[in-house]
């Protein structure tokens, strides 16, 4: 006597070898078996395509979100944190505060009044801008670059949103390159990350909102990135 | 968890189409199941999977558990889906479609009448390629439950489902 929970185990190579055989035996001998066998079968791949459908959705934003390169975007809000670098980061990052040479289309005056000017070509931290994949740190002399996303503006400029650490000290921003050179957009003084955290700053939302703001499309993707990182003339 | 933060995402982008389609056998919708998706992938980039653990059959368990801690929460729309449908929308193609619309329309409500935790068991077997201790390690049953489970759904799948489908009496001769 073959029952249906038989014939299931034997569907799913769930029968010790011996009753696996006596099965086979058994649906050999009986057609109606055999049928029973075949309609099980066919239940199995209705199943599987009505379960499958819902491979064809689009999969939701959020989730896309929460799984691009490199890192999750979750992060507390912004609170009173004083957009100012300390004086010697900004030294060491060799920027300019209230730096002009922003890009027209990055012109936004309440961001722009941060520390945000260029980074002089074959400076150390535009050397690892224009090296660091995103998600790797790269030692600047002795602070550390934390690549974070690339991502390109609507006017095709790339840009880079980054963590840079000295000490105890460090600043969290987004620097833009046009015509080879690295400016940075903006940049707000931000407590290292701790070892493998990747939310601490409580400046994030002000960074990720300048972020949304200007990014076009998607954050790149790891090979989209090395090659625009590689075409030193790419960039507006 | 020392796994790195990148590596943890590339793990679960791999491992996603089989975990949203359990969660949709779960769920039974795709809103649902999308909601549940996200929870459980949040849940495992906070979280991880232990050292050691594959990560597919780990995030079958934690989806499983969102659900069910979700549970309460949820019932108020379960019930709403136990007296309809399991979804409006039909993705298949090529092969079965000589089934046509009534068929698979028929096939939505032969799902949506299948207990969840049958739909979720014949998923991880029949569409997920686990075997009945790898389904019973994620769904925190006995081996022996999976089994019923699976026998029993086919089975109900079988007296539900359009005869047309294979041409095959709906009984077991034995």
């Amino acid at each position: 006597m073959t029952t249906d929970e038989e014939l299931s185990r034997y569907l799913d190579g769930e029968l010790a070898e011996g009753e696996s055989d006596s099965v086979r035996r058994a649906v050999a001998a009986d057609p109606g078996l055999a049928a029973r066998l075949e309609r099980l079968r066919a239940v199995d791949r209705t199943f599987a395509d009505a379960v499958r459908a819902i491979d064809a959705a689009p999969l939701p934003a959020a989730v896309a979100a929460m799984l691009a390169e490199p890192a999750p975007r979750m992060r507390p809000r912004l609170s009173a944190v004083g957009w100012r670098l300390p004086a010697a980061l900004a030294a060491t990052l060799a920027i300019g505060v209230f730096g002009g040479a922003a890009l027209s289309s990055f012109n936004r005056p309440q961001m722009t009044a941060l520390a945000a000017g260029p980074s002089p070509a074959g400076s150390r931290l535009s050397q690892a801008l224009d090296t660091a994949a995103s998600g790797s740190r790269l030692a600047v002399g002795d602070a550390t670059l934390h690549a974070l996303v690339s991502f390109r503006t609507s006017a095709g400029a790339l840009c880079r949103e980054f963590r840079f650490e000295h000490g105890a000290s460090g600043a969290h921003g987004v620097a833009c390159r046009h015509e080879g050179a690295w400016t940075v957009q903006v940049a707000a003084a931000a407590p290292p990350e701790s070892e493998g955290a990747y939310r601490a700053a409580s400046t994030d939302a002000a960074i990720d909102a300048f972020v949304a703001d200007i990014m076009s499309g998607d954050v790149l993707g790891a090979d989209e990135e090395r090659a625009a990182l590689k075409n030193r003339a790419d960039g507006g | 968890m020392a796994q790195p933060a990148g590596a943890l995402k590339k793990e679960i982008v791999a491992t996603l189409p089989s975990l949203r389609r359990f969660a949709y056998a779960l769920a039974g919708s795709r809103a649902d199941a999308d909601d549940l998706l996200q929870t459980t992938v949040m849940r495992l980039l906070e979280k991880g999977a232990p050292e050691g653990a594959d990560l597919t059959k780990w995030a079958f368990r934690v989806c499983k558990n969102i659900w069910i801690d979700d549970r309460r929460a949820r019932s108020v729309r379960l019930h709403a889906a136990a007296a309809g449908k399991i979804d409006g929308e039909s993705a298949h193609d090529g092969e079965r479609a000589a089934i046509g619309r009534i068929a698979l329309s028929e096939t939505e409500r032969a799902l949506a009448a299948l207990p969840e935790e049958q739909r979720a068991a014949l998923t991880l077997v029949a569409v997920e390629g686990l075997s009945y201790a790898e389904a019973a390690s994620a769904l925190d049953v006995p081996v022996g439950t999976i089994m019923s489970r699976i026998a029993r759904a086919r089975a109900a799948l079988s007296d539900a489902l359009p005869s047309a489908l294979a041409g095959a009496p709906r009984k077991a001769a034995g």
